[in-house]
Order: structure tokens, then sequence, then C-alpha cells
């Protein structure tokens, strides 16, 4: 029996349409993620959901129903407490507002690690992975002092720079000159204090991303950045005073 | 002389289709990502639609019951496709529907035209013929470093994802490096990344040991002209054989008696033993 390619061609067409329609109608057939977490199959945490199946797709709110972990808590702990959409912000955008840190990255890693270390479910991260410093004062009752003090060495500010070791994450975060400059972030200045609305308000617009540089940001939306920041420091001087 | 033109259109046919198909996906999943994809349209991502993602998730699959980072159940299902195809027909998804070899293909033609008949005969068969390995190599190192990462590793170095997603920030460095490499040399070496360095392609070729049909050469119509020997892509030496197990056909017929083979029912795909035409 021979076959041709008049024949092939209609084959490898019939193959395809009937292999993909077939599962699809078996609802068999997915292009994205289900969001279900693997869980862990043996060890004391048999039955739970695995951090280590944490995809870049899943929402601050998917991980927070799974894990059971309170979303504002996740919001403080990855500096977006106060966006609009910290709900649906996907796990794998953290790497875009954080930008390269200096020795290393905060992404979808540094929610599994954070998730392992809320929950106490075990996870090793990758060498170069780590968490913003307010994560650690998110963590303070869930960890020892011991485990704590290891954990600093990954953990950075929300500027990118790494904080003094030793030292409480929070007092880290109190000791920052509060000076606006091109390369401050709106996350900063929410930890200065300053209210989003403040910000807004200099802004004569509505704030962006809490990880977006301000001085990016004018550029984007055509507005002058030495205003912007003349307005801010005052209201940082004043608040300071 | 019709029907050889004939039989040359269909695959070019089957080749553009999925080349266009993918691309619209592709393009479709960038607006999607933006929040304005074609709504009639799949915006799946280009790693959901590979079925090599299956081959690379199988060992998490059957120890963990995961998949590896980025790949879907949609991977698993077009690998079985894909499987069932090659048991059939050989590893027609190479030479009939993957896009990184169409391009590869077509640039060969602009390449032929350039270097006449120095084209697909550069490389010394001695080198040649070791670096056909090269791609096992390749095969072993991905299995077991996506097995141990639970990560496409294979992602920062594929030229198929650097082609539908260049104007993307995700593509890395060395995918769109060994891109432009790829599709500089085939203007030189047909299908140069196909030979020497497809993953996939090597596990495909395998199935050339058993595969159900297979081009088988008639001995007593064969005139000896060599045009099988001249024209497969992947240099393989049809007139020396009776029957093609070399692990580099990708049945693109481009052998047979229905293309450049001028003696009828001489150079075939078939089952079983060769039945002379009467």
């Amino acid at each position: 029996m021979n076959i041709r390619s008049k024949h092939i061609g209609p084959i490898i067409l019939a193959a395809f349409i009937i292999g993909i329609g077939g599962t699809i109608g078996l609802n068999l057939w997915r292009t994205t993620s289900s969001k279900v977490p693997a869980k862990f199959t043996s060890g004391e945490h048999e039955g739970e959901y695995n951090p280590a199946d944490i995809r870049g797709s899943y929402t601050f709110s998917e991980v927070s129903a799974l894990f059971e972990i309170p979303l504002e808590e996740m919001g403080k702990a990855f500096g977006l407490d106060g966006a609009d959409n910290m709900a649906n912000f996907q796990c794998k955008n953290l790497k875009e507002i954080y930008g390269a840190v200096e020795g290393g990255e905060i992404g979808t890693d540094s929610v599994k690690f954070f998730v392992s270390l809320y929950t106490g479910f075990s996870y090793t991260p990758e060498e170069t992975t780590l968490i913003p410093a307010p994560a650690m004062s998110v963590l303070k009752e869930k960890l020892s002092e011991d485990e704590l003090k290891v954990l600093e060495n990954r953990a950075v500010t929300l500027s990118g720079s790494k904080p003094v070791s030793g030292k409480d994450p929070e007092d880290d975060l109190g000791e920052v000159d509060a000076t606006v400059k091109g390369k401050t972030t709106f996350q900063e200045l929410l930890d200065w204090g300053l209210a989003k609305e403040e910000i807004e308000k200099a802004l004569g617009t509505s704030m962006g991303k809490p990880g977006v540089k301000i001085r990016d940001y004018c550029a984007e939306k055509e507005i002058e950045f030495s205003g912007v920041k003349d307005v801010l420091q005052e209201i940082l001087d004043a608040n300071n005073e | 002389m019709a029907k050889k033109v004939e039989a040359r259109r269909i695959r070019l046919g089957v080749q553009v289709l999925f080349f266009v198909l993918i691309w619209i996906i592709s393009v479709n999943h960038s607006l999607a990502e933006v929040g304005r994809a074609l709504p009639i349209l799949s915006s799946a991502s280009l790693h959901a639609l590979c079925p090599f993602g299956g081959v690379v998730s199988m060992y998490q699959y059957f120890t963990s019951g995961t998949f590896a980072k980025k790949i879907y159940e949609s991977s698993f299902i077009l690998m079985w496709i894909v499987f069932a195809l090659t048991v059939l027909l050989g590893p027609v998804f190479c030479g009939w529907v993957c896009p990184l070899g169409s391009i590869q293909e077509w640039l060969g033609k602009l390449g032929k035209r350039l270097i006449k008949k120095r084209f697909n005969r550069l490389i010394p068969y001695r080198f040649d013929r070791v670096l056909r390995y090269l791609r096992y190599v390749i095969l072993g190192w991905v299995l077991y470093a996506t097995a141990v990462t639970a990560k496409l590793v294979f992602a920062d170095f594929d030229p198929y994802f650097a082609l539908f997603h260049f104007w993307a920030g995700e593509v890395a460095i060395t995918s769109l490096i060994i891109l432009g490499a790829v599709l500089v040399t085939s203007l030189f070496v047909e299908r140069s990344f196909c030979k020497y360095v497809c993953p996939y392609g090597a596990l495909l070729g395998l199935f050339n040991l058993f595969r159900v049909f297979k081009v088988r050469r008639h001995t007593e119509t064969c005139i000896d002209c060599g045009a099988c020997d001249k024209n497969c892509p992947m240099n393989i030496p049809v007139s020396t054989r009776k029957v093609v197990r070399d692990h580099q056909c990708i049945t693109c017929m481009k052998c047979t008696s229905e293309e450049f083979c001028p003696a009828d029912n001489t150079v075939e795909l078939m089952t079983g033993r060769m039945e002379v035409a009467k």
C-alpha cells in the first residue's frame, strides 16, 4: 500500500483537527494554567498546596485564596498596598516593577519563598531570589529571631538597595533619607508617609504602580518632573517637621 | 509533470497554513497581554502550542503529576498527535508542519539561487557525519536539565520561540542570536538547524526505524540517475537504499516519484514490501 502527498496533507490536518477538537470536546484541552498548584504528595504537609508550583500567571488574590494569606498582608509584603489593581496583580509582573535589583531579583520565586515562610511549608528558593524588606515585617511574627536574621541577607528595600544587616527592617526603612530624586519610586513616597491622595494631587493625575520611578512616570505622562518633585519635597519636609 | 507540481504545492500549502496560523496566534497572544486580543482567535502562548513542551515535561508529569513551567495540557495532547503521525508517516511534523523548518527551507531556495551547486554540499562529509549526532546530545541535555529544574531550559536558546516572539521583550538574546545564525546558515546548508541541532527532530527521527509507511526504492525500475540523492534536503543517499530508515528523513517526499524521481512508481512511501507496478 502506498501513500501520496494528496493523502498526507489531509491526514495531517485531520489528525490536528480531530485531536484538538476531540480534546476540547472532552474538556482536556488547556492552554493556560488551571490555577491550582500541585499538592505535597508526602511528608508533614501532604495534601497541602505546594508553593513551589505557584506560577507567574497567578494573581495575588489567587495566591491569597489558595494559601490563606490575607491579601492585604501580601500587598504590604510586596509594596503593593494601596495599588488599585493589587488583587489582579500577577506574580510575574513583580520583575517588571522592581526591575534589576543588585544581587538578585524579586519575582515569582520571591512570592513562592514568601508563601513558604508565611505558611511554614517547605520550599528552597533560588540563590538569586530576594524579597522586599517590608515582607520581613509581615513575617516577623511567623519566624524566629534567627530565621529573620538569615532572611536579612535576601531582603532589599523597595528602591532596590540592600538594608544594613543586623538592623530591624522597619527601622531600616525609617532611616532612609526622604529626598525625592530621579530614581525615587511611588512606593518610597508611600513608605515615607505620603498619602496616595497627596501624591496624586502633586501629579495632577492618578498615581502609577508603586514600583515605578516618579521621573519615568512623569515622562510617560508628559508632566514636568521638577515641578512635581518640588511639591512632593515640600509635603515631605512639612510632614517631617 | 502537472502531478509533480501539484504534489509540491500540497506540501507548500500545509507549511504555509501552519506558519501563518502560528504567526497569527503569536501576535494575538501579544495583543492579549495588553488586553487587545482578537476574540475569535486563540491567544495561547507559543509554549502551550509546542509539542516538544510535552516531551520535556514527561518526566515531571509522571513523577509529580505537574508540567514544566509554561507547559499545559495542550502541549501534551499535541505531543501525542505528532507521535501518532510519526509512527504512521515518519517525521512529517518536521517536513510539513514545523514553521522553523519551513522558513529554513524557503530561505534555502534563495540560497540555491545564490550559490547554486555548492548549496547544501559545503560541509565535508567527515564533519557532517559526526555533527548529525549533535542533536541527540542536545536532546539528552534538554531532557535532563528540564527534569532537574522543572523549567523550559531550551526556551533561552530556542530559535522557534524567537522567530515568533522577536518583538516581545521576553525573548532571550541567545535565542535571537541562534535564530539569526539559523536563518543565515540556511542560505548555505538546507535545514541547518534540523540537521545538526533540533532536539525534537532528533527524537522524531528515531521513529524512522519503525514507522509504518517508509520511503522505498524499487531497484528494478530505478535508472540510477541520482535525482533522489541530489534533491534530498537532508543529504540522505536514497539511491543506495532499498528502504530509507535514516534518522534524518523528514518525509518531505522530494525523493519520490511524485516529485523529483523521474521514473514512475520507483521511489514511494509504502508499507511492507515494494510492489512492482505493472
